[in-house]
């Protein structure tokens, strides 16, 4: 079941900021770890385009790094001199690149892992508190963009049907074939908005003097997600404060396995995991 | 008492040089259930909008004449606040839900009224009991099925507690069992809650038994309704023919869900098959196995005596031809004739050979005189006849179509059944995916149950209502 926002917020963040707070490897693993184990507990699947999202930038991060970074002191490969561009790759500025990239996918996991497991309906009505038409549009924005990608589909298999060759050729020749199809399909979905408008008023929308649903309470499940995400937090400022897995890599690479690494790694493990347990119940 | 009183009401909408409604004078008192009869696209759905204010207040156009629910006029009301007493369910229930989870979309309507926070709760509770909806609190309505969606948007309008409430092909997306269970549910209301109900339904067998009243919207005017259904004849069975298509121990499903376990299938030249079970059994995943669109985990298809297991819909077109749910939703083009011959242009028939093809279609399905228009403007029940249109124009060997009849009317079932049998006669393959039993027997030569994602054969075609 979709959950309440405010605990995996709140453990959401947590994570991002212990993920931000340091360069070192095996904390980011663990974050990413941690927030891999949210993702696959979410009760329905996830959009891959998270994942995806997250995979691509973080590579394109970890190939970038050594061609804008000049440092590090194990040169592995040195190119011709190229003005703006540093064509001496160091091992140290491609570790830093993956460090980088995975903190990018980790973050990128944990959102879509988070948006997985909220109530859209309930963060809905919590930020209508403050932004009543704002919280409505992203409500129904959120409501019909699973319509519109059934839509699209949809329409480009009744192309498929008539023998439009959409799934056939080239890369550029499978999209100028499916170019036209965007217009039936903004059709589609002007008319989708066009019934929820409809709905809309005739179930009163716009009277005036609107109430709200009272808020469920919350479960003893995000009572405890909750208490997990402010342990994480707390973890987050000692981490900050007390420099815990502080970590360079550079000018050479040296072990990352440090006492205070080894205590926010597996408080984030234990944290992100358990709550990832619990929510799987 | 007459809690809907219509006089004299005319209406055109914007743009239409003629009129949608054209002189309606109606009474409808508390505790009658009313039913609308009437061809696709003649002023039935106008009617019911107008009851509640959407027309004119919402689609705009031209209207005189007077409507009055439950003493309101709808005229110099707001609809947001007529909604209070005439509560409207849309025939496409996806359309009408705004929010993501049942209780919050139910509670929707009772937040827009003001009702006090502590008083949602349990008007929320009381309108999906009535609804027959009470075990669906706390589920996702992306989640639902048609039917159980259909019952959500029910219990949306009649939270409020209106006191007239007007459906709109309200059977059209549910299996026999959910369109009775509905019908039982709208009788209760009508009988106990003394709600005046006012259906627009095409499935007369489904809906004259709980009617009090039928009349017949024609032409934006109304009219004695029609003769109930006779039973329809079952078709008269010609010399099978060639075989078209062989399904051989088809397995499919969804990521964790297997739907086909092993179908086995052949569909011969000169033969109609319905396949019948209930939503969600597996018959759209089965017609689309067999168009290609899904590619099967285990098994064969054979179209015409070639193994095309590996090849999308694109290569087996024009082999065989889909109709697939809910057609209507995704027409390609902006005219009805350049919907039509868009299979020709795949084809490369000759310009002068499209023309007259899409002549002839357009003269079978009865769409003449709808060529020039933009297939948006159409009705429900012309659309899914323009999307059969644009199939069958190409002269597919199998034909597969699901759910064929969904909102359309009786003329245009029987148009489909003639026409299906013609094809047929020519040596073609039918398969048919549907819950509309009359129209099964009408057309099919033998039935198949779709069960636990097997075929099994349904016995002789009874006698029944078409």
């Amino acid at each position: 079941m979709r959950r309440a926002p405010g605990p995996l917020v709140a453990l959401g963040v947590a994570a991002a900021v212990i993920a931000f707070a340091g360069d070192n490897p095996v904390v980011l693993a663990a974050v990413t770890a941690g927030a891999l184990l949210l993702f696959a507990a979410a009760p329905h699947r996830p959009s891959r385009l998270f994942l995806l999202g997250g995979l691509v930038s973080g590579l394109t991060l970890a190939l970038l790094n050594p061609f804008v970074t000049a440092e590090g002191d194990l040169i592995i490969w040195r190119g011709p001199e190229v003005s703006l561009i540093d064509l001496e790759v160091t091992l140290e500025e491609v570790v830093a690149g993956l460090g980088m990239g995975l903190r990018l996918f980790a973050v990128a996991v944990l959102v879509g892992a988070v948006l997985a497991h909220i109530d859209p309906d309930r963060l809905q009505a919590q930020v209508a508190r403050v932004a009543p038409r704002s919280a409505l549009v992203c409500a129904l924005a959120a409501r019909l963009l699973p319509t519109l990608e059934r839509d699209a589909r949809s329409i480009s298999e009744a192309a498929r049907l008539r023998g439009v060759a959409l799934a056939e050729g080239p890369w550029a020749t499978r999209a100028r074939r499916a170019a036209p199809l965007a217009l039936p399909l903004l059709a589609s979905s002007l008319e989708r908005g066009l019934d929820v408008a409809e709905a809309m008023t005739a179930r009163g929308y716009g009277a005036g003097g609107r109430t709200r649903l009272p808020e469920q309470g919350w479960t003893r499940v995000e009572r405890a997600v909750l208490v997990a995400g402010l342990a994480l937090a707390a973890l987050a400022v000692a981490a900050i404060v007390l420099g815990l897995g502080d970590y360079s890599y550079y000018p050479t690479l040296s072990s990352p396995l440090g006492g205070g690494a080894l205590v926010v790694t597996a408080g984030a493990l234990a944290a992100l995991g358990g709550a990832a347990a619990l929510l799987r119940r | 008492m007459s809690l809907v009183r219509v006089r004299d009401l005319r209406f055109t909408y914007g743009g239409a040089s003629a009129p949608a409604l054209d002189g309606i004078d109606l009474d409808v008192s508390a505790g009658e259930v009313l039913l609308l009869e009437g061809p696709s696209g003649e002023g039935k759905s106008t009617l019911l909008r107008a009851m509640c204010g959407l027309v004119p207040h919402f689609h705009g156009g031209r209207m005189s004449g007077r409507v009055e629910v439950a003493g309101q006029d709808t005229l110099r009301t707001d609809p947001s606040r007529i909604c209070r007493v005439a509560g409207m369910v849309f025939q496409d229930p996806e359309g009408q839900a705004v929010l993501g989870a049942v209780d919050r979309d139910v509670a929707f309507g009772l937040e827009c009224a003001g009702l006090p926070p502590g008083d949602i709760p349990a008007r929320v509770t009381e309108a999906l009991a009535m609804a027959g909806a009470g075990h669906l609190v706390g589920r996702a309505i992306p989640d639902l099925s048609g039917g159980e969606r259909q019952r959500v948007a029910l219990a949306a309008v009649l939270a409020p507690g209106p006191r007239v409430l007007l459906l709109d092909e309200p059977t059209s997306q549910l299996d026999d069992d959910a369109a009775a269970a509905l019908m039982d549910t709208l009788r209760r209301l009508a009988d106990h809650a003394g709600a005046a109900v006012v259906m627009a339904e095409h499935r007369a067998d489904r809906a004259r038994v709980v009617a009090d009243r039928v009349v017949a919207v024609r032409r934006g005017i109304l009219a004695p309704p029609g003769d109930a259904p006779s039973p329809a004849r079952p078709p008269v069975p010609g010399p099978r023919g060639a075989l078209r298509a062989r399904l051989t121990g088809i397995v499919a499903g969804h990521p964790g869900r297997e739907v086909l376990r092993g179908i086995d299938l052949d569909l011969h030249g000169g033969e109609v098959v319905a396949v019948r079970g209930p939503n969600g059994c597996g018959k759209s995943t089965l017609m689309r196995v067999l168009a290609g669109l899904h590619t099967p985990s285990a098994g064969r298809v054979e179209i015409d005596g070639a193994d095309v297991t590996g090849r999308g819909a694109e290569g087996r077109f024009p082999a065989i031809g889909l109709v697939g749910q809910d057609p209507g939703r995704h027409l390609l083009t902006e005219r009805v004739d350049d919907e039509i011959a868009l299979a020709l242009r795949s084809l490369g028939v000759t310009a002068r050979a499209r023309e007259e093809g899409v002549a002839a279609m357009l003269a079978q399905l009865g769409l003449t005189g709808l060529a020039d228009r933009h297939p948006l403007d159409l009705s429900v029940g012309q659309r899914e006849r323009v999307a059969l249109a644009a199939i069958l124009v190409a002269r597919p060997g199998v034909i597969a179509l699901d759910e064929p009849t969904r909102g359309m009317d009786p003329a245009g079932r029987a148009t489909l059944a003639a026409l299906l049998r013609e094809r047929v006669a020519e040596g073609a393959a039918v398969l048919v995916a549907t819950h509309d039993a009359g129209f099964a027997r009408a057309v099919a030569d033998r039935s198949l149950d779709m069960t636990g994602g097997v075929l099994r054969a349904a016995g002789a075609v009874t006698v029944g209502v078409a």
